[in-house]
């Protein structure tokens, strides 16, 4: 491949995904961090060119986590890498309070959640994936990725159905962990 | 498809009101653009070095060195001498044991790209002032890591890993080869304060000393460990592209610096 048109790939590459990699890479760590842990995964790109297939995305994806896991291992901050959520809405701007209520329990439950369980539904829920494009983030089989997904779901199912009450205990006995 | 709970946890993302396009005339992928494709070369092949004379000798790789993220200040270098203390090998445990064991590869799996680890052990230790450096290598990868012990008695890890794909040749015993490690070379932000330039290799049998020259003229020690070295710098680019090797019969040779 010649510079001129590597040039023009990379720049479509950065035009087409810049936001969904940044908003990929905004979720897992803090503010500071997301600029870098992008242009490194682009370089990444820039370097493998030859790499990349047409459907880039799953693939940039999946150098993103690498690179993010990386910067957070040689820093002490595995545990950030987990995928964050919404911070609490302010009272009053949740609409009607049967549905603040549900995602009350949506936020408990998914707190209960391991990073793991996160990680395969963030795939989905929030970056749009499709399991077999998940599955070539996380670097494994699209069976697997369902079967982890199903189960992921199922568990946030089964937390957000809890009594506040029960979930509290249960959370602080994760936590206590 | 979605299910209502999937929907609606669709609402809960953190980054869903983020906006980044990206442009053609931004800045970091202008950055990008402006680097060699082919990343670094992993190894270059040294020349024989010549028994006599100050003729060029062996040829070392150090442009495009790997610069690796720090955080710290300027400031953080201050202890950094150029002559490294050697560390003794019963203590490199817990200073290699912070820098991580494994090398990351990005390979292409049938399934897309896959993340293999590649364990890699100690080979090589220095410090320079409160800043210990530890090459690691193992099956055709490396890594490199500066350990730091704060006043609080808490420690500051810094790392890079690359996967080479095949194991750095050994060299003859005049020769000197260099394999070069990158990760993030602009992290560090426009004043490049933090940045540090480091280069390291194999190092033939005969190679006793190896020594560079920073740019404002400073002489650097690297160290010679086990068929490896090491050197490291505070600063960006900040070694000269000349540097003197020393083998065993007291002979030098007047290394040139390939760039």
């Amino acid at each position: 491949m010649d510079d001129a048109r590597a040039r023009e790939l990379l720049t479509q590459m950065w035009v087409e995904q810049h936001e969904v990699v940044t908003r990929f890479v905004a979720r897992r760590v803090e503010a500071g961090l997301v600029d870098d842990v992008v242009s490194e995964t682009f370089l990444v790109a820039w370097r493998r060119l030859g790499d990349v297939p047409d459907d880039p995305k799953p693939w940039l994806l999946g150098v993103a986590r690498n690179v993010l896991a990386t910067h957070l291992r040689t820093h002490g901050r595995w545990r950030a890498l987990g995928v964050r959520l919404e911070r609490e809405p302010e009272a009053g701007k949740e609409g009607t309070d049967d549905l603040a209520a549900d995602r009350t329990d949506l936020r408990r439950a998914w707190e209960m959640l391991s990073d793991a369980d996160r990680e395969v539904i963030a795939l989905v829920a929030w970056d749009g994936l499709t399991a077999v494009e998940g599955a070539k983030v996380l670097g494994v089989r699209p069976s697997t990725f369902s079967v982890r997904l199903t189960r992921a779901r199922k568990r946030l199912l089964a937390y957000s159905g809890l009594k506040p009450d029960t979930a509290d205990v249960l959370r602080n006995l994760q936590e206590s962990r | 498809m979605k299910s209502p709970m999937m929907a609606e946890l669709a609402d809960l993302d953190p980054a869903r009101h983020l906006r980044a396009p990206g442009r053609p005339d931004d800045e970091a992928l202008q950055a990008i653009l402006g680097t060699a494709r082919r990343a670094t070369p992993i190894r270059r092949r040294a020349r024989p070095a010549a028994l006599a004379g100050a003729a060029a000798a062996a040829v070392v790789a150090v442009a495009g060195v790997a610069t690796v993220w720090w955080p710290g200040s300027p400031a953080a270098y201050a202890s950094w001498t150029a002559v490294p203390a050697a560390v003794p090998p019963a203590e490199v445990g817990a200073d290699a044991e912070a820098c991580g064991t494994v090398a990351h590869r990005i390979a292409e799996g049938d399934d897309g790209p896959q993340i293999d680890e590649v364990p890699i052990s100690p080979v090589l230790a220095e410090q320079r002032g409160d800043y210990t450096y530890v090459l690691l290598t193992g099956d055709g990868a490396t890594g490199e890591c500066l350990v730091t012990t704060q006043a609080s008695g808490a420690t500051d890890v810094v790392a890079g890993d690359a996967v080479l794909g095949s194991e750095p040749a050994e060299p003859g015993p005049r020769d000197v080869t260099t394999v070069q490690a990158g990760t993030a070379s602009w992290s560090e932000g426009d004043t490049g304060d933090g940045a540090l330039t480091s280069a390291y290799g194999r190092a033939g049998a005969d190679v006793v000393s190896f020594a560079l020259t920073t740019t404002s003229g400073e002489r650097v020690e690297a160290t010679v460990q086990d068929g490896w070295w090491a050197v490291w710098a505070p600063g960006e680019a900040s070694l000269r592209t000349t540097a003197e090797l020393t083998f065993s019969d007291g002979a030098t040779a007047e290394v040139a610096v390939d760039r």
